[in-house]
């Protein structure tokens, strides 16, 4: 009964209540958006791995006394993301990413879909589009948020969030044009 | 239909999944690029798809067990944060309570008796200034913030003319006095009053 109350919270409430203490507020905030923010940082970073350590590390920056989230500029959901936006981009800039994602039969999370060809160009090429339009595919298409969600997540106009589609499709699909004009499809 | 309204559409019916509607489709047989464009979007959604249902994982159990344990441990932590400053506020507040308790019980000490800061000083010739005490002579100075007590009193005249204060003797009678007491109460100064000088307490 009084889970479905918390479940009735917003996030931002549920992060007031985490702040005076109440462990329970922690934990439905953790399993509301847990998953959907691991499932994010595996698609931006390509790795099963680094996306258990961007999300403990986020939640953990959460934790902390000086978490610096403030409701007035935005929500608690873009918070989260721009904090794992820019751990997987310094994972990124460490090699740290890339280095994980090398073993990739067993700890990427495209570990049994390796020997599609087609998808791990897709992923690749995904992960060499600029942020901004990686964002609005991977917001988008990977995740099936609303344009307006995205929009809230990314911190910019619905328009903006469309355009950056258009174009991050574009591009990817000029990436994958050989592939598809050799042959090789899906199994 | 143009090139670029097409584009917008397809993009949309291809990622919704949903048929061109008639006037795109029309576009579509008759602009061989605009039908590529589609080809590749409808090729691009599949893909997502098999990614999108490839990542099917979530945060360990492990890492959520892990995380539960920080947030009591930063809270504990807090918990005892809050304890020592509010115990460091008190041991302050306690410092702050027993300076002004020293100061009020000084401060009244000295503004009564003014000698007392410089009852070492308090000579006989000094007696003009500093509350007009003269000092009892080969008494002890008074040690620096010895507390001091003013009793008033009466005293004789012949005896106080015998420590070398100025006052007439003639006619034997006692006058009104404040005797500086030490904390040893022994007498270190004593001032003359007028007469009426009952009558004047402060």
């Amino acid at each position: 009964m009084q889970r479905d109350g918390r479940m009735e919270l917003s996030d931002e409430e549920l992060y007031r209540r985490m702040r005076t203490g109440d462990r329970m507020a922690f934990a439905e905030l953790y399993d509301r958006r847990g998953t959907p923010l691991h499932r994010y940082v595996q698609h931006i970073s390509g790795s099963h791995s680094a996306a258990e350590e961007v999300t403990h590390e986020v939640f953990l920056r959460l934790i902390k006394q000086d978490s610096s989230f403030d409701d007035r500029r935005g929500s608690l959901e873009a918070y989260l993301y721009g904090i794992a936006r820019n751990l997987v981009r310094v994972m990124r800039r460490h090699q740290m990413v890339e280095a994980s994602a090398e073993p990739v039969a067993e700890d990427n999370i495209l570990g049994d879909l390796i020997r599609n060809e087609r998808t791990a160009a897709l992923h690749a090429a995904l992960r060499e589009l600029p942020d901004v339009y990686r964002d609005a595919v991977i917001l988008c298409d990977l995740e099936e948020r609303s344009y307006e969600d995205a929009a809230r997540l990314m911190a910019c106009p619905v328009g903006t969030v469309r355009s950056r589609l258009h174009r991050a499709r574009l591009l990817l699909a000029a990436r994958l044009k050989p592939l598809a004009m050799s042959g090789v499809t899906a199994r | 239909m143009t090139c670029r309204e097409s584009t917008v559409e397809l993009v949309e019916c291809a990622r919704t999944g949903e048929d061109p509607d008639a006037e795109l489709q029309a576009h579509l047989m008759s602009c061989s690029r605009c039908k590529e464009r589609w080809e590749d979007e409808r090729r691009l959604t599949t893909q997502f798809r098999i990614m999108r249902d490839a990542v099917t994982g979530q945060p360990s159990m492990a890492g959520r067990e892990e995380l539960m344990r920080e947030f009591e441990r930063a809270h504990t932590g807090g918990f005892h944060v809050f304890w020592r400053w509010a115990l460091n506020a008190a041991a302050i507040l306690l410092v702050v309570l027993a300076l002004v308790y020293d100061w009020r019980h000084h401060g009244s000490a000295g503004s009564v008796a003014k000698p007392q800061k410089n009852s070492v000083g308090l000579q006989a010739e000094d007696s003009g200034d500093e509350g007009g005490f003269v000092s009892v002579p080969y008494a002890l100075p008074l040690a620096p913030g010895e507390f001091v007590r003013i009793v008033r009193t009466e005293l004789d005249r012949e005896a106080l003319a015998g420590m070398g204060i100025d006052i007439e003797t003639a006619d034997g009678a006692e006058v009104p006095a404040d005797v500086l007491l030490g904390e040893d109460d022994l007498p270190r100064g004593v001032r003359v009053l007028p007469d009426n000088g009952f009558s004047n307490l402060e």
